[in-house]
């Protein structure tokens, strides 16, 4: 292949807050990671394998986050997502029966069969449940770049009045990415892609070599950007920024002109859990009360109106493969204009949520194999890249000092600030000042007392998550994001109480300890002033 | 609940606190042993509550406690409140910028709206009536001080023109800030905090320096003039408010309402599904087959199938066959369905 005119850099970004409820038998917000395993991850291992074995060239970069890879490694999760696959092929080999007499019904049955029939054979056998090794494997293979994320997700800029509380997020997803994945992340995923300036100081000494940030990130960077949002800036600590592309963004986000939103695609919300009889489908739902999403969804989106067709899947695929075309000529016509006017192959950088393909968008894997083929094989315009690559063959960038920002809604703090979740903040402050001086005392001569500071530290980051204060926002599940950053709040006071008091009550411990099992090697000495002594953030 | 209490209740009643909590076994456990495994499950969380009470006693000092969003014209507003004000450091003036205002851009507002909602369906699990809790939880929520007594005040940026303070000030500060009237005091200092520009920078560095008019241009491919559409956008609802809504200066009235486009046109619907619901019984090691497929009998030698049923005509042959093969029945009932829209 001749000499490309410039790069497409393909961002996967995955993540899920810590859901894990050892105390209830099953427990419905558990179902996000279940739906994720087998509606994404398993999807997109599979993807990515099958270019391997093909030797089909082609760089994609997927951050996990560490609350999602702590846990995939957990063996009740893991078994309780057998258990739900389980109930899912079971719920789909009766639908097969249920709907003989509907062959437009029947097709859509036999193939959500064989999918959860597949998948669970396929987590159970091929992957033994440990996904976190298939994506280390890919990972080492060289084609796809595995980049880490804050520890539990936390809103950064939100956090900074406590340097050291971001610190901590920074250092501790990298030891666990580390240990997970058998070397230190050279790139990040800041959540909500939020930056703040100051940020890439930290990144910088957690040893991280870039990260992204939204459009006007880099674009009102000062001084301002010679090449836009098409290469590169270093920020002043030498960190690299990439920006996000809004063209391509779009096009798959939008409702009215992105691809997901296709009349011939999958429709979401018409699962089989809300819509059939309740004494039918009681056995699949949880307790037997609550409608939920089985998976199983028989219409297309078809248009405006609650008059839906039935799916059909070849047609769909037909649409996929269309659809990647389109993406890639308008990839390769953008290209091909602005290496004509910067002089320089630019970088075009789409990050996406990884759940968006298979989960939200059912046709996106497919989508997302048709793109990576096509632009291996039927076009010169452009190739892939990760960040790490294209670094490596344009080293020289200019230094400047991104925007604050992020990809919410309106382009700043607001989603994660405002009437509904404002009310965190004085909490989440308040509390990580008392987490740096628990570890400030950290007794190491009282092994209890250790595991009451390390288990204040996980108290303090659950609590962090930014996913609570997305969904307090836009969510259907508010309460549970309310409880969730109550609870974790509540047990880190109790457990600073009692570290104080020098009373610490055992069985208590051992019972959070328990549940909130996250990390379970962290070093709340990350916490500590002398870990970051004299910097500024 | 005690034990004691829980023996006196219903078993059924027991049953559904179990079911609840998600006790596994729960259906073959008699009254006592139900009671008792309630009771156990319920331990834990009444130490729970005893830790909050020890809490609460920490922190019953009245404070005085609040937080606000507001634009940078409040800062003047925040002196009344007596809470010394962090500095805003804010690049630029106030709401009304100067500079050229980037024009269409407001057509595409709707994609980024669009991410939220697809976002948020990785957390979306049920379809839940508004309010409804969406978990099994049973657990009631205990509550967050209200303060932690002590003086503090705190920034936070939301936008380029909103900055969100929160503050609290104890007892004793407000007394000795009563006490020295009319002299300089501080309760507390806010943390420093800077707002991000709206637009790109003035700022070129010699090395990458290009003409202006060639800037506009990456800066438009780049989608400049559409990235605006959350700034524009929100200077929009920033000059709106400045110009009337926020003159009251009631604390939280600076807060903007939540993003436009949530109010639903009238959709009122109507779905209507039927199936078929075909069940018998035979002797238990019977061989039954439904047209021409086998049907799999309970242990006691009933069966139930159910179909989805499409319009138009239904021919079922039933046949039971016992099992050594000598006996054999056949029953074929026939559906005819027709719907009327």
């Amino acid at each position: 292949m001749s000499k490309p005119k410039g790069y497409l850099s393909l961002v996967l970004h995955a993540h899920l807050p810590f859901v894990r409820h050892p105390e209830y038998a099953e427990f419905l917000e558990e179902d996000w990671l279940f739906q994720a395993i087998t509606e994404t991850y398993i999807p997109l291992l599979n993807l990515f394998e099958k270019l391997e074995d093909e030797s089909v060239p082609y760089k994609i970069t997927m951050s996990l986050s560490p609350t999602v890879v702590s846990m995939l490694n957990d063996w009740m999760l893991q078994e309780r997502c057998v258990r739900r696959l389980e109930k899912l092929t079971e719920l789909a080999a009766r639908e097969v029966e249920r709907t003989r007499w509907d062959p437009r019904f029947n097709k859509l049955a036999l193939m959500y069969h064989y999918f959860f029939e597949n998948t669970r054979k396929t987590y159970v056998d091929k992957y033994r449940r440990d996904l976190v090794s298939a994506f280390r494997k890919l990972g080492d293979a060289g084609n796809v770049e595995i980049t880490t994320c804050a520890a539990t997700h936390g809103f950064l800029p939100l956090m900074s009045v406590n340097k050291n509380a971001v610190w901590a997020q920074v250092e501790t997803a990298c030891r666990y990415h580390e240990r997970n994945f058998g070397r230190r992340p050279k790139g990040i995923w800041l959540p909500e892609c939020a930056y703040t300036p100051g940020l890439d100081e930290v990144l910088k000494r957690a040893g991280i070599r870039f990260f992204f940030t939204d459009t006007h990130g880099v674009l009102n960077a000062s001084p301002r950007p010679r090449y836009g949002i098409f290469a590169p800036i270093y920020c002043p600590s030498g960190v690299a920024a990439f920006g996000r592309d809004m063209e391509s963004s779009r096009q798959v986000w939008s409702a009215n002109e992105g691809y997901p939103g296709d009349p011939w695609y999958r429709d979401f919300y018409r699962d089989i859990g809300f819509e059939l009889d309740l004494d039918y489908v009681r056995p699949y739902l949880h307790g037997g009360v609550n409608r939920v999403h089985t998976g199983i969804k028989y219409y297309r989106i078809t248009g405006p109106g609650d008059d839906k067709q039935p799916y059909d899947p070849d047609v769909a695929l037909d649409k996929a493969a269309s659809h990647a075309g389109n993406f890639m000529f308008n990839r390769e016509r953008q290209i091909e204009h602005l290496n004509g006017i910067l002089g320089r192959e630019p970088i075009v950088v789409a990050p996406y949520d990884a759940e968006l393909f298979g989960h939200w968008w059912f046709e996106g894997p497919q989508w997302l194999e048709f793109l990576i083929r096509k632009t291996a094989f039927d076009q010169n315009v452009f190739r892939l890249t990760t960040p790490t690559e294209y670094l490596s063959m344009h080293p020289k960038n200019q230094i400047a000092t991104p925007s604050l920002s992020s990809w919410g809604y309106k382009g700043y703090n607001e989603v994660w600030l405002e009437g509904s979740n404002d009310w965190i903040y004085r909490h989440l402050h308040w509390a990580a000042d008392k987490m740096v001086e628990l570890a400030n005392r950290g007794d190491r001569s009282s092994p209890i007392v250790n595991r009451a500071i390390k288990q204040a530290a996980r108290e303090l980051m659950l609590a962090q998550s930014s996913d609570w204060a997305f969904i307090m926002k836009t969510g259907t599940a508010v309460p549970y994001a309310v409880k969730r950053t109550k609870e974790h709040l509540l047990r880190f006071m109790r457990l600073y109480d009692e570290i104080r008091r020098g009373a610490i009550d055992m069985e208590w411990l051992s019972d959070v300890e328990n549940k909130d099992n996250v990390f379970p090697e962290l070093d709340y000495s990350v916490y500590a002033d002398k870990v970051y002594a004299g910097e500024r953030l | 609940m005690k034990e004691k209490d829980l023996r006196s209740a219903r078993k059924q009643e027991l049953l559904e606190i179990a079911a609840g909590l998600g006790i596994p076994g729960r259906s073959k456990m008699n009254k006592a042993e139900l009671a008792s495994a309630i009771a156990k499950m319920e331990k834990p969380r009444k130490a729970k509550k005893a830790g909050k009470s020890a809490k609460a006693a920490r922190t019953t000092k009245p404070t005085k406690t609040g937080s606000r969003t507001a634009g940078k014209r409040s800062k003047a507003k925040a002196k009344p409140m007596r809470a010394s004000a962090g500095r805003v450091g804010a690049k630029r003036g106030a709401a009304r910028r100067k500079g050229p205002i980037r024009e269409g851009t407001l057509v595409r507002r709707s994609w980024r709206e669009q991410q939220a909602v697809v976002q948020q369906a990785k957390y979306e699990t049920k379809m839940a009536p508004a309010g409804k809790p969406t978990t099994v939880t049973t657990v009631e929520a205990q509550e967050l001080p209200t303060s932690y007594d002590e003086d503090r005040i705190v920034l936070l940026v939301r936008d380029p023109y909103w900055v969100h303070s929160y503050w609290e000030i104890t007892r004793e500060s407000l007394l000795k800030a009563r006490a020295s009237l009319g002299d300089e005091w501080h309760n507390a200092r806010s943390n420093k905090t800077t707002t991000p520009r709206d637009v790109p920078s003035e700022v070129a560095d010699e090395e990458w320096m290009i003409p202006d008019w060639e800037f506009d241009k990456i800066y438009a491919l780049s989608g400049g003039f559409s990235v605006g559409a959350g700034s524009l956008e929100l200077k929009e609802m920033m000059e709106k408010a400045l110009g009337g809504e926020t003159s009251s200066g009631a604390p939280g009235s600076f807060a903007m309402s939540s993003p436009a486009g949530k109010a639903k046109a009238r959709g009122f619907w109507f779905r209507l599904g039927t199936e078929l619901i075909v069940y018998g019984a035979t002797e238990a090691d019977a061989n039954v087959t439904l047209q021409g497929r086998p049907i799999k009998l309970r242990p006691d030698g009933t069966f139930t199938v159910r179909f989805e049923l499409p319009d138009g005509k239904q021919v079922i042959p039933a046949v039971a066959e016992s099992a050594d093969g000598v006996e054999r029945i056949t029953i074929t009932p026939t559906v005819d369905k027709k719907t009327n829209k």
